[in-house]
C-alpha cells in the first residue's frame, strides 16, 4: 500500500476518506509517488477555504499505465510548497490558486495573478474576502 | 447657416447610416448569435452592415456581444479609443446592459459597459436573438439619421469614465501588448 510506504518513509501520512492526508514534505512525497508508483499526470489541484483550520489543497494525481487516482492533500496558511518542478502543468493551476486563495507557492517563479488584474486588492474566493477594490464602485 | 448645417447632416447621415461596419468584438455567449446574424438566414448586409472588421481603425459600431469582466475592461476602453469617429455602441445582452446574472454577487463583472464607454443602444436579453439584434441595428440607423454633428459630440463629451478618472493609469499598467509579449 502507498500509505504504508509513506509512514515508513516520511513519517507523515494519514488515511483521511479517499485521500492521503500529509502534514509536511510536500514536494517529496510527490515526487516519491510519482517516481515509485507511475502517478504520472496531475488532474488538478483543489483548494478549499475552511477558515479556522487553514486551506487544504488536494493533488489530484493520476497514473496512465495503471488507471488509477491518487489524492494527496495537506493543510496549508498562507504559503505552500510549490511542485511545478515535479508537473510542468502545476504551474498555471498554482497562479489559479495564488489569484483566488493567496497561497504562495515557493518554488514557482511564475507566480502572478492569473484571471483578476494584477493590481486587483484581496482574493476572492477566501471566506473573508471583502469587497474593498475600488473599481467595485462602478457597480452602484 | 442652418440650412448649409442641415444639407450636409442629412447626407453625412445617409451615408453613416447605411454603411455601417462593425467590429469583431464577441467576448461571450452573445456573440455566437451575433455570427448566426451574419449569416444567410438573417443577413445583416441587408441593412448595409455586413462588414465585419478584425481592426478597431476600420469599424464604426462596436456590438460588445458578452460579459466584460474588471480584467477585460481595459482592453475594451482601449479598443473603443482606438475606433475613428463616428463611433457607435450596441451594449448586446444583458450583462453589457447591467451585469445580467453576475450582477448580485460576482466578483470580477464590470455592471454594464456603461461604466467604461458612451451606449447607444441597449438591447437586453439573455443572449438576444437575432432578429432583436437585427432591431438595434434598425434602431440605431434611425438614431443616426435624426442626429447632427453638434449633438453627437455633446452626447460623447457627456460621458464619463470611472476607467479614465480613477484608474487612469491603469490603461497603460494593467494591459499593455508588450507586456503579454505581442509586439
Amino acid at each position: 500500500m502507498i500509505i504504508d510506504e509513506l509512514e515508513k518513509i516520511f513519517g507523515n501520512s494519514l488515511l483521511c476518506g479517499d485521500k492521503i492526508l500529509i502534514t509536511k514534505d510536500l514536494a517529496k512525497t510527490i515526487d516519491f509517488v510519482k517516481n515509485n508508483y507511475g502517478f504520472n499526470f496531475l488532474k488538478e489541484i483543489i483548494a478549499v477555504d475552511n477558515q479556522e483550520n487553514g486551506i487544504e489543497l488536494t493533488y489530484h494525481l493520476y497514473s496512465i499505465e495503471d488507471n488509477e487516482d491518487l489524492m494527496i492533500s495537506i493543510n496549508v496558511k498562507d504559503e505552500a510548497e510549490s511542485i511545478s518542478k515535479i508537473y510542468d502543468s502545476a504551474v498555471a493551476e498554482e497562479k489559479e490558486i495564488y489569484d483566488m486563495f493567496g497561497i504562495r507557492f515557493t518554488g514557482n517563479d511564475e507566480l502572478k495573478r492569473l484571471y483578476m488584474p494584477e493590481t486587483w486588492e484581496g482574493n476572492p474566493l477566501k471566506k473573508d474576502y471583502k469587497e474593498n477594490d475600488e473599481r467595485l464602485n462602478w457597480n452602484d | 447657416m442652418n440650412v448649409i448645417v442641415t444639407s450636409i447632416d442629412f447626407i453625412l447621415n445617409w451615408s453613416r447610416a447605411n454603411s455601417l461596419w462593425p467590429l469583431t468584438f464577441a467576448t461571450s455567449c452573445c456573440g455566437i448569435e451575433m455570427m448566426q446574424t451574419v449569416a444567410s438566414n438573417n443577413d445583416i448586409a441587408r441593412f448595409g452592415s455586413e462588414v465585419f472588421r478584425g481592426s478597431p481603425r476600420q469599424a464604426d459600431l462596436l456590438i460588445c456581444a458578452g460579459t466584460i469582466t474588471h480584467k477585460m475592461a481595459p482592453a475594451l476602453l482601449r479598443l473603443y479609443e482606438q475606433m475613428a469617429e463616428p463611433k457607435y455602441v450596441i451594449a448586446m445582452g444583458a450583462c453589457t446592459c447591467g451585469g445580467g446574472m453576475f450582477a448580485e454577487t460576482s466578483y470580477s463583472v464590470v455592471r454594464g459597459i456603461d461604466k467604461i464607454i458612451p451606449v447607444d443602444i441597449y438591447l437586453p436579453m439573455c443572449p438576444p436573438k437575432p432578429e432583436a439584434l437585427i432591431d438595434a441595428i434598425r434602431k440605431l440607423q434611425k438614431n443616426i439619421r435624426k442626429e447632427s454633428i453638434v449633438t453627437r459630440k455633446e452626447f460623447t463629451e457627456k460621458h464619463t469614465s470611472p476607467l479614465k478618472e480613477n484608474c487612469g493609469i491603469l490603461v497603460e499598467d494593467d494591459f499593455s501588448v508588450t507586456k503579454l509579449g505581442v509586439g
